[in-house]
Order: structure tokens, then sequence, then C-alpha cells
């Protein structure tokens, strides 16, 4: 089975502030991936490469089989795009949009589309302009899920929207994945709502994806490990270590990821002082995991560790 | 696709055409009642001959304005956006601007083809030899020209130079402007002038707005 989204060696610079740095990126068919990142990571700079809509100066993106940015408008065919902001013609209404966007796509379903303008209370004859936001991120959801693509990429569809309503659209996409079995992209910095939906996370910082791994290994692979009598260096050791603070004279709190709980034996017997001792291992939620990510990425460039 | 884009831009633009349409339908007819004024026989070619010439202007602000509106406002719509919804949909760029050219250009027949019902309408008041029953079809068709020239320049240099445009606009007129005037202080006169000729004698590019916009040349 081929990866629906396949980024390898991604370079770009937008001015002199921001750069994507050989970005090596792989989204399997099938999965639901997260793109977390903090704001300006880098998250829709990205998307706007793998949809053609910018050149690259370096590397190469395969979308669906098709090389982009040389066959983006074959892989668009085949691809539901809900950007960050409202895209749509704000002069027309809404059945005006739909219309127009039926237009490109062979395989847009009439039926869907008229269940999902009931389901989120839209109507046809609203002027776009006049749509709140939820409205619009509802009408940009129903637009891309009605075209039935294989591939779904969504830029942070769900920011700035109530509770409630974040939760109505994530439904609609779950309930669209698992009847047709798509592959979905989605960016976002909502950690939690990543948490729910997604088999695949992928985090970027500063224009680099600083760790791309399944959500399992995410969720309970990064540890704080409370240790009397830490070792100064760290060599060969079975686990990543992204910070460690002094908790007392003695004793250390690290957070490491990759983290098993076989590891602890590492300390005894082949770290450099063979007198350290694991106190406590503790496990982060999703946040804390994303934050210490971004940490442990930030000092290491730092040479901090 | 291309009856979507055609949608769109007559959403946008139908008021600029409604109002090129009116004022080219009854332009012919204020051309024949200016020259009526100034002949004996109000019913003659002649009529219509002494007033075409002084509203040939009107029709030059109407395809030179109509054409840059018509070009100028689907742009914004898009530019409103940062043209991303014509980038995520699975057309070329090439195609999607030559479609939204298109377009544009389509509803720009329009006017034309109401100035060759006013001029038709207007002719039918006056006794003109047969032989001239085929002007009308003329002007229209110069009209388009016209229209379309404008609205071609307008069209590319907008995408070509995006938000810039304005800016390229201005400066090339200023810069224009500048050059002439440091040309005839030089006295090099005659450089501008020839420019002027080269560019509003055919088969210049501005040729079709500057020559003769008279209806009927007997």
């Amino acid at each position: 089975m081929t990866d629906a989204i396949r980024i390898r060696g991604l370079t770009w610079k937008a001015g002199t502030d921001f750069a994507l740095r050989d970005l090596d990126l792989t989204v399997p068919t099938g999965a639901i991936y997260g793109f977390l990142g903090p704001n300006g990571s880098g998250k829709t700079s990205t998307i706007r490469l793998l949809l053609g809509m910018q050149q690259a100066e370096r590397g190469s993106i395969d979308v669906l089989g098709h090389q982009v940015p040389r066959d983006a408008h074959l892989a668009l065919a085949r691809i539901g795009y809900v950007p960050e902001r409202l895209h749509l013609y704000q002069t027309l209404t809404v059945g005006e949009n739909i219309r127009f966007r039926r237009a490109f796509y062979p395989t847009f379903d009439d039926a869907e589309s008229t269940r999902l303008l009931k389901h989120f209370g839209l109507r046809e004859h609203q002027l776009l302009s006049k749509l709140s936001k939820g409205e619009s991120g509802k009408l940009m959801m129903l637009l891309a899920l009605a075209q039935r693509p294989e591939l779904l990429v969504l830029d942070e569809p769900t920011d700035g929207l109530d509770p409630v309503l974040r939760r109505e659209l994530l439904s609609s996409l779950v309930d669209y994945v698992s009847a047709n079995g798509a592959t979905v992209f989605i960016s976002s910095h909502l950690v939690h709502e990543q948490e729910r939906i997604c088999d695949w996370v992928g985090v970027m910082d500063q224009g680099r994806l600083i760790a791309e791994l399944p959500m399992q290994e995410f969720r309970s692979g990064i540890k704080r490990v409370r240790l009397a009598q830490a070792p100064a260096a760290l060599v060969g050791a079975p686990f990543t270590l992204l910070s460690r603070e002094t908790v007392s004279e003695r004793v250390e709190e690290w957070v490491v990821r990759g983290w098993r709980p076989e590891m602890q034996q590492w300390f005894a017997q082949d770290a450099a002082t063979g007198t350290t001792e694991v106190r406590d291992v503790l496990d982060c939620d999703l946040e804390e995991s994303f934050v210490e990510l971004l940490r442990g990425a930030r000092l290491q460039r730092e040479g901090a560790l | 696709m291309f009856r979507q884009i055609l949608f769109t831009q007559l959403r946008w633009t139908r008021t600029m055409i409604a109002a090129m349409a009116v004022l080219t339908f009854l332009t012919p007819a204020m051309a024949w009642w200016l020259g009526a004024t100034r002949v004996l026989n109000p019913l003659s070619p002649r009529a219509i001959m002494a007033g075409f010439q002084s509203v040939s202007m009107i029709l030059i602000i109407t395809s030179l304005l109509g054409a840059f509106l018509v070009a100028a406002y689907p742009w914004t719509q898009d530019a409103a956006a940062k043209h991303v919804l014509p980038l995520s949909l699975p057309v070329t760029w090439r195609h999607y601007v030559a479609m939204r050219f298109g377009a544009g250009a389509l509803t720009l027949v329009l006017p034309a083809l109401t100035l060759w019902l006013g001029s038709v309408a207007t002719l039918a008041l006056i006794e003109i030899p047969s032989t001239l029953r085929a002007y009308p079809g003329t002007l229209a068709l110069r009209f388009l020209l016209a229209t379309l020239m404008a609205y071609s320049g307008t069209f590319a240099l907008q995408y070509i130079a995006g938000r810039r445009s304005a800016i390229v606009m201005l400066v090339v007129l200023l810069g224009g402007l500048v050059l002439g005037l440091v040309l005839q202080f030089a006295g090099l006169n005659f450089i501008v002038e020839r420019f002027f000729e080269f560019l509003t004698t055919s088969p210049g590019p501005l040729a079709v707005f500057a020559a003769d916009w008279k209806l009927v040349d007997v």
C-alpha cells in the first residue's frame, strides 16, 4: 500500500524569518494524521506546499501517487480541503457556492450535500458574508465531505469554534472516514482534540518536524522520571532525553521519550555512575507531552542537552 | 466548470454590464439627436454623421471604464482570500485564468450587441443608401475590439502584478508624463509625437480608440 502523503527533504523559505527545513513526512493511507505545532511553526505552509499552492525550493512531494506541484490538479480532484480561513466567495450565497464547487468535482455527491446542509442547519439562500464563523466552518466542511474525497486536508478546521460546534464538525468527519476509509491530514494546535480522533501524530516546531509517531506511542511513550543521583552525561540510553530539571540537591526530574518499564534496569546496569536510582515514573498527559516535545527539541537545538 | 465561472462573473459585474449596455444602446440615438439640431433635415444621414463624432468619446470612455471594472472586480473577489479557492480547485492555474478571462470577455459582448441594436434602430429612422446598412455591425465590432483590448490589458496586468497592478499603472503613467516633459524641455518633442503616432495610428495598439468613430462616413 502506498502512502497517501510522502514528503522528502522539503525546504521552503518565506522571507528571511521563516523556513521549512529538510522536512520528511509520511502519512499512511487510511490514517488520521494529526499535524500538531504551535502557531507559526509551519503547519499551514506545509499544507499549502502539499496542495501545490506554493513551490518548494528543494525536496519532493507525493500526494495520492501524484507529484506535486507538477500534477497538483490531479491530486486536488481527490482531496477535500478545508483551509484555516474562509476561502469561498463571500458575495455568493451558500447554494451558489455549493453549485460552483460541484461543477469542478465529478465525484460530488448531491444527496450528501443536501443531507449535510440540513444536518448543519445551513440555508441555501444565506449570503456567505452574513454567516457566522461557525456556519462558515460548517459550509467548508460540507463542501469538503460532499465531494467524496480520498484524502481530507484540514487546516485548523475548528480553530475559534465553540466546543459544541467543534464536536459536531469532528463527528461528521469521523462518520465520513469510518464509512469511506479516507485518509485525513488535520492540523491543529488543540492537542486534546487530536487525541480523540488521530492514530498518527506529527509535531512541527520552527519549520522542523520534530516527531512523527503513532498516537499510542505519543500517548504512552513520554514520561516524567524522577531520579536520585542522575548521571551528568547520557551515553547509549535506550530513550530520548527531552529535558532535565533539578528538583532537590540529589533528585532530578527527566522528561524522556520512548520510555518502557524495563528501562529502569538500564540505570542500574549501564548508566555512567551505576548508582542512579529511579524514584518515580509519572505519565504525562497529551498536552504535557506536546509541550515537553517542543521544549526538548528547542533545548537540543540550543545545545543545552 | 466554465458555466459556473461565467455565472460568478455575471453575478459580480451584472450592474456594470447592464449600465454599459444601456449606455451603448442609447449612444446612436444621442448622436442622431445631437446631429439633428445642427442640420436642416434631421432624418438625413448628415444628422447622424454630425452627431456621432461628438459622442464617440462616450463610447471610448465606456469601453475603457467598463473593461477595467469587468477585469478588476472578479480579481478582487479571488484576491480577498489570497486566491486560495482557485488554487485549491482541481484545474491548473492557467486553465482557471483562461476560463476567468473567457468569461469576462464573453460578458463584454453584450454592450457591443446593444450598440449594434441601438445603431440599427436609429438608422431605421433615417434614409440611407442600402450599402451603408452594414455600418452598425462595423461600429459594434470596433467597440467590442476596443473593449477587449482594454480588458485584456487590465486582466493581464492584474494577473502578473497582482496587488501591485495599481502601482504599476501609476508608475507607467507618471513615468511617461515625466519623460514627455523632459523630452519637450530638451527640444526632442518629435520623439513624443512619433511615439503617440505609433500608438494611435493603425496598426498601433491604441488605434482602435483614437481613429474616426463616425457611424456613417459618406
